[in-house]
């Protein structure tokens, strides 16, 4: 799974996602973006939709089923929703793994 | 408002009160998919049945994927499914406690979930089914009634958590009705129940899909998180 390209999935999410009211990060999203978190562009809501968006946007273009937020998520000494390139990481995971079961 | 062009997913669609619920909404124009272990002799143009167990995230997943990939969209679903088994606690298996709590409490929820994954740009309405064994605290059902009140507590927790997508949730908690989960059920412990109620008869289909309809209206997307007990039950 190329990482490069899960990256800019992500961004480009990002970008048809858009920016929460009041959000003070500039322009344009990269690996860089704090997702949440302190700094983070996200409140625990709009990252539920936010991580529903990555789930679908991952089913249309790999035509595999992620589950992003799951107890391994949860558990891991670092959050895969702090930044984009955390994210990218964990979402490169889950889909090179599903798409060896499939 | 006419309902052609209009999606659900009925749950327990192939028998009693959810076949009823199919041929009814397919009658009033919507495009109906139903779901249950078995599959359905109906057969129209705008249904379409999907053998899956409501308690297989997989295969619930796999079944809101296909209505997302054909019809584009989902405006009802109805979490019909449900099993139930009397016995006194002391008899009961935790087997079947399983089984119980699989089908009507993590069935329910994963149809939600999934269901309002597809509705949550859209909005959309979501129908539980509670019973009054819950609200009467009815000696042998206390499996079946304990997993009819998480399914209570889903459907309050869900209206708020998806309040914001223009989702309702709201319950309909039917009396006994003439179906198989009723049938096998001594007539004495029936008329006791039916005693109980306000109105002392039983339930017809046409009660239940009435208060479902009531849920549907485009007129009731104020009204959320509401649990509605037939016969006079509260």
């Amino acid at each position: 799974m190329d990482r490069t390209a899960v990256t800019q999935l992500l961004v480009d999410t990002l970008n048809d996602f858009g920016l929460p009211p009041g959000t003070k990060e500039e322009l344009p999203f990269s690996e860089t973006t704090i997702l949440f978190g302190p700094g983070g562009i996200f409140d625990s809501v709009s990252l539920v939709a936010f991580i529903l968006d990555v789930e679908d946007a991952v089913r249309d273009r790999y035509g595999v089923s992620i589950t992003l937020a799951d107890d391994r998520a949860m558990s891991q000494t670092r959050s895969p929703f702090r930044r984009v390139s955390n994210l990218a990481d964990y979402a490169t995971q889950l889909i090179t793994e599903q798409q060896a079961k499939s | 408002m006419s309902a052609a062009g209009r999606v659900m997913v009925i749950s327990g669609a192939r028998k009693g009160i959810g076949r009823h619920l199919a041929e009814h909404y397919l009658n009033a124009g919507w495009q109906v998919y139903g779901c249950s272990r078995s599959a359905s002799d109906l057969q129209q143009a705008n249904y379409r049945h999907v053998c899956a167990d409501v308690a297989d995230d997989s295969a619930v997943g796999a079944l809101f994927s296909l209505v997302r990939k054909e019809s584009g969209r989902l405006d009802a679903v109805i979490n019909n499914a449900g099993i139930a088994s009397m016995n006194h606690c002391l008899l009961t298996p935790s087997t079947t406690v399983r089984q119980v709590l699989a089908t009507n409490v993590e069935g329910t929820f994963l149809f939600c979930r999934e269901g309002a994954k597809v509705m949550r740009r859209t909005g959309g309405r979501i129908v539980n089914f509670a019973t009054v064994a819950t609200p009467l605290r009815l000696e042998g059902e206390a499996i079946y009634a304990a997993s009819k009140a998480a399914v209570v507590s889903l459907t309050q927790i869900l209206a708020h958590e998806l309040g914001a997508n223009g989702i309702t949730v709201n319950a309909v908690g039917p009396t006994p009705v003439q179906t198989d989960l009723t049938r096998s059920v001594p007539k004495e412990k029936m008329d006791a129940l039916l005693a109980r109620q306000a109105i002392n008869r039983w339930g017809e289909f046409s009660d239940v899909s009435n208060v479902v309809d009531f849920f549907l209206k485009p007129e009731s997307a104020f009204v959320t998180g509401q649990v509605i007990y037939l016969g006079g039950i509260s």
